[in-house]
């Protein structure tokens, strides 16, 4: 069983090595590198053509508009700053308001001492005392508006009420610049009008210097928000009732009030509510007075800025994973956005935000989407690569490619299920149809049912039913020669991976049915072994189609669907793959347990499990160190310095071992670094921690002991008959010598002589045949058979000697016994070797009693007899210990308690003096590692 | 040897041929020759005669050497001398045959001679024993 390790959780490189440590998938270590190099140049690319793209629509103004809006919003959101105006006082005038009104009202200011006066716009009618005004007070500016003569015309400062002649008043330029998207934002620094800069009022009021690295316009301040500019009315200015320190060194616009129902300016503080003129020049002069003209960035810098988004953005990419690239996107806008209001809020700088934000989103957007796109296209290649590479190795080429494979199949099919006749449809791509792709002894002609579509019966039942479908009525067109049994017919589907393949249709004898243990079971897997058959068979087809035509070797005609069935297709073959090799690990003959190189157990297999358990060893609690000692014994120091050598200078390392338990069962304890078959063996060896671990196979060798002991037996046996024909040959040449020996005895010895070398001859003779003898083969035979025939051979073979000691041989035995796993002529041998040391000691006129009882595990023979017996001790010593010594019947017994025991019998014997002795055999029923019904 | 004082050989041996032709050496050297073909008609010639040596195989059908050697031990006081002539050769062979009671061990093939030198020395050490 495979020991549960999450490869899930492990990381990308770690799941890499393990693929290509077992060998099973194409080495992606090349292509993870291509496609990790072709993602950052195409990522490269795509990020310098996202910033030159925003930076040049920027350029054209194509974020104007939102970049103001988002701009205004910051205003709006930011907190007050009060300090922006708080130099200012508004003195606001009714429309109508005479010029006289206005000169008392700058006369009265001039009382509290005002920095500056600033009247905002000339009056309506010609006023000397306008003029005079600021003549008379050198703090008093003059607002000289702009007027166009004509649509079209340039335009021109609005003239003086008077020609002020060459002594002109201190003025400025009472306008303010046109809307952007409907807000003000801007006010002049300066205006140029008819080839002359003159300054903006606010300007002017603040005493600027009109210059040259003067902006025209600058961005008014709106920090102070709406209505923070204290304000009064021309009554109050007129009658005097003025705090004076409202006043006293501030700068006093006068102009008019903001009459309702009149357009007024929207700013962004007052995008709905409209603010008067006067108050706008209001703000525009405190932003000159507090230094708080916002700014905007360079292009230059803004191309900078745009590109360190996309560098973060990229650098985002790069470094973290895909979920958290995504999950990070917003939070990382959103402090653009919060570092964008805070430029503005403290250092009036207009970042562009939306470029940047722009910037961000699609960079982030592109890289997520090209992530996407070349994870999913490396997928799907690694699925292509996969699909050929397992069609390559996994499946064999010919039974896809050639039809009489198809054929073989069907004859296999045939003589394994002893069917009557078989065939195999499949279904047609595309359609609902099948049509034939081998059959034995019946064709497509032969089915009666002639529209062969799998929608209807009866293939649509068959494909209801969850196991083979007996037809009852003909589906096959009736055997003419049918001997007497009526043929049951059969449908079968065959699937794969969910899909209808095809389907199986086939007759059998009800008689040939019987003889099929779990007969809808062997049938079902049968099926799935050929859905799998038509599966590889279609592929394969579809792969030559698909190579035939332009689409290159896969066809991705259908797509997505097309390529996620071929992955599901191909992991299904994985698992069938993996459940095989698994399984045939696990029923194998050899104990394997796999640690890794920290003594952690990886893989054990069911055999190892039982056969450390039976001797109370706990795999997963032991290192490799501790089972080395367990198995083979020896010191710990030794095995320390053995698992040194092996780990760093050897690949495979074979000990003797025994089980603790289990002392006359043999062992060899083969110790092995697994290593992917193609290479890496020298860079293991190199460096040793690249291994996989550390693989011990267990391989019982009884067996092969075991015949070694018989061969040693048997030459025994045979030098001990060549001492005795050797024996006689001596004293009677010794005899021969002798002259004083009568000529009767001489002829006598002469005559045992050449018997005896004749004897000789016979027995070097038949022992080279009996060495030339597959003794492997034959100690290895072992199946399924019916004890009662050798044991009659067994009888019959010492029929003499029993009659010649005047014995009987009694046998008790059902009438139906268990089958016994063995090899037919060695189990009369077996049968004879007791038999033979039974009747040698029975005692004359007796009778020897054979009881056989079929039990619930298998079959036990007991073999017993009245006669002399000889000491238990003594016995238990002939049979089942390494003495050489004993009679020729007790070599053979012993040779047959080995033969027994290799089949997996257990045989104990006992005797006593006096008594006799008696055989206990017993067989269990699935001891040749299958299952076989009795 | 004193012809007065014939001695008397028991040989055990399934081996007819062998048993005869050693027969005839004993007798061709004074030794009167009792012969058995197994370990159980050896106890019942016992039973009936004495013998002053007994020549036997180790292997032997129905009752073998051992529960021979055995027999005699419990059966005797003071056994005869057992001179073991026996094919079965294997490691720990001779060993296991003199711990059984076994005085002497031969192994088969071995000349006429050094079977009757064997024979006469224990029959001596017998002698001198008494």
């Amino acid at each position: 069983m495979f020991v549960e390790q999450d490869f899930h959780n492990l990381p990308y490189d770690r799941s890499r090595n393990f693929n290509r440590r077992i060998g099973f998938f194409p080495d992606t270590d090349f292509q993870y590198r291509d496609f990790e190099k072709r993602m950052k140049n195409r990522v490269l690319l795509f990020s310098v053509l996202t910033i030159l793209s925003i930076w040049i629509a920027s350029l054209a103004g194509l974020f104007s508009l939102i970049d103001a809006n988002l701009g205004d919003l910051f205003v709006r959101t930011a907190p007050s700053d009060a300090s922006v105006v708080s130099n200012i006082l508004l003195v606001e005038t009714d429309a109508d308001e005479s010029p006289e009104n206005r000169e008392r009202i700058v006369e009265n200011l001039q009382k509290y001492n005002p920095e500056r006066i600033v009247l905002t716009e000339p009056p309506n009618s010609p006023a000397e005392s306008f003029i005079s005004l600021s003549r008379r007070y050198p703090n008093v500016v003059l607002g000289r508006s702009l007027r166009s003569d004509a649509a079209g015309a340039e335009p021109s400062l609005s003239p003086w009420p008077l020609d002020p002649g060459t002594d002109v008043p201190k003025f400025g330029v009472a306008a303010i610049p046109p809307p952007s998207y409907g807000i003000y934002r801007t006010q002049y620094a300066y205006v140029n009008v008819s080839g002359g800069n003159y300054p903006g009022l606010e300007s002017a009021a603040a005493g600027l210097v009109v210059s040259e690295s003067l902006p025209d316009t600058f961005l008014v301040n709106f920090q102070a928000g709406y209505g923070s500019i204290p304000r009064i009315s021309s009554q109050r200015a007129l009658s005097g009732d003025i705090v004076p320190e409202l006043v006293a060194g501030k700068y006093v616009l006068i102009g008019k009030k903001q009459i309702p129902g009149e357009p007024g300016i929207s700013t962004p503080i007052t995008p709905d509510a409209p603010m008067s003129r006067l108050e706008f020049h209001g703000y525009a002069l405190g932003t000159l007075l507090s230094g708080k003209t916002g700014k905007t960035v360079s292009a230059a810098i803004a191309l900078s800025l745009i590109a360190a988004v996309a560098a973060v953005s990229f650098s985002m990419h790069c470094g973290l994973s895909a979920v958290l690239f995504q999950w990070l996107a917003f939070p990382v806008a959103a402090a653009y956005l919060v570092a964008a209001w805070g430029f503005l809020v403290f250092w009036n700088i207009r970042l562009p935000a939306v470029e940047m934000l722009l910037a961000h989103f699609v960079a982030s957007a592109g890289f997520f989407l090209r992530r996407v796109n070349a994870q999913e296209a490396d997928l799907r290649r690694m699925a292509i690569e996969t699909s050929s590479w397992l069609s390559k190795r996994v499946l064999p080429k010919g039974f896809a490619d050639s039809s009489e494979q198809w054929t073989l199949a069907a004859s296999m099919v045939n003589q394994t299920l002893d069917l009557t006749r078989t065939i195999f449809l499949e279904s047609i791509e595309g359609e609902k149809r099948v049509k034939e792709v081998a059959g034995l002894h019946c064709s497509l002609s032969d089915i009666a049912e002639r529209r062969r579509d799998f929608t209807r019966t009866p293939y649509k039942t068959a494909l209801e039913e969850s196991e083979p479908l007996k037809l009852e009525s003909d589906f096959l067109k009736p055997i003419p020669d049918d001997s007497g049994e009526r043929e049951l017919q059969y449908l079968v589907p065959l699937r794969f991976a969910g899909m209808v393949m095809g389907f199986w249709a086939f007759g059998i004898y009800p008689s040939g049915k019987k003889n099929i243990p779990r007969f809808e079971t062997t049938i079902a897997i049968f099926a799935e072994q050929l859905g799998e058959l038509l599966h590889r068979r279609m592929r394969k087809r579809r792969e030559s189609i698909s190579r035939s035509g332009r689409e290159g070797f896969f066809s991705f005609q259908e797509g997505k669907r097309g390529y996620l069935r071929d992955l599901k297709q191909s992991a299904d073959l994985i698992e069938r793959r993996l459940s095989l090799l698994e399984s045939a690990i696990e029923s194998g003959e050899t104990a394997i347990v796999l640690f890794d190189l920290f003594g952690r157990v990886l893989f054990i297999n069911r055999r190892m499990i039982d056969l450390l358990k039976g001797s109370d060893l706990a795999p997963f609690q032991m290192t490799p160190m501790d089972l080395t000692m367990a198995l083979a014994g020896g010191s710990a120091d030794k095995f320390r310095e053995l698992l040194r050598f092996f780990i760093f200078e050897s690949d495979t390392f074979t000990l003797s071992a025994k089980l603790p338990s289990e002392t006359d069962r043999r062992f060899l304890l083969h110790m092995r670094r697994p290593i992917p078959a193609g290479g890496l063996a020298e860079e293991v060896r190199t460096s040793p921690f690249k291994s996989s671990g550390i693989l011990f196979e267990l391989v019982e060798v009884t067996d092969i002991a075991k015949a070694g002991e018989y061969k040693d037996a048997f030459l025994s046996s045979v030098t001990t008959g060549l001492r005795r024909d050797l024996e006689p040959i001596v004293l009677a040449a010794d005899l021969l010598a002798e002259e004083k020996l009568p000529s009767r005895l001489k002829a006598s010895c002469s005559e045992i002589l050449k018997r005896r070398v004749a004897d000789m001859i016979s027995l070097v003779q038949n022992a080279g045949n009996e060495l030339a003898k597959e003794n492997f083969h034959t100690l290895d035979e072992r199946y399924p058979l019916d004890p009662t025939e050798p044991l009659k051979k067994a009888v019959e073979a010492l029929a003499p000697e029993v009659a010649g000691r005047r014995l009987e041989i009694e046998i008790e035995a059902p009438e139906s016994k268990s089958l016994v796993c063995a090899g037919p002529n060695a189990l009369v041998d077996v049968f004879k070797a007791i038999l033979s040391v039974l009747v040698g000691d029975a005692a004359t006129d007796t009778k020897i009693k054979i009881d056989v009882i079929n039990t619930d595990d298998g079959i036990i023979f007991t073999f017993a007899n009245k006669g002399f017996g000889i000491p238990n001790a003594a016995f238990q010593r002939y049979l089942f210990e390494r003495d050489e010594v004993g009679t020729p019947e007790f070599r053979r017994l012993r040779r047959a308690v080995v033969q027994a025991r290799q089949w997996g019998a257990d045989i104990r014997a006992s005797s006593e003096v006096g008594e006799g002795m008696r055989f206990t055999l017993h067989f269990e029923t699935g001891t040749c590692n299958w299952n076989w019904e009795r | 040897m004193n012809p007065t004082e014939r001695k008397t050989v028991l040989i055990v041996d399934d081996d007819a041929d062998c048993r005869r032709l050693l027969a005839i050496h004993l007798k061709l050297a004074g030794f009167d020759v009792l012969e058995a073909p197994n370990g159980l008609d050896a106890i019942s010639m016992l039973n009936e005669k004495k013998a002053s040596l007994i020549v036997t195989e180790w292997q032997l059908p129905i009752i073998d050497g051992l529960r021979f050697l055995n027999w005699l031990q419990n059966e005797f006081e003071t056994p005869p001398p057992v001179l073991v002539l026996s094919a079965a050769a294997g490691a720990g062979a001779e060993k296991n045959m003199l711990e059984s009671g076994a005085d002497a061990v031969l192994f088969k093939p071995v000349a006429a001679a050094e079977i009757l030198s064997a024979v006469e020395k224990l029959l001596n050490d017998a002698n001198e024993t008494k």
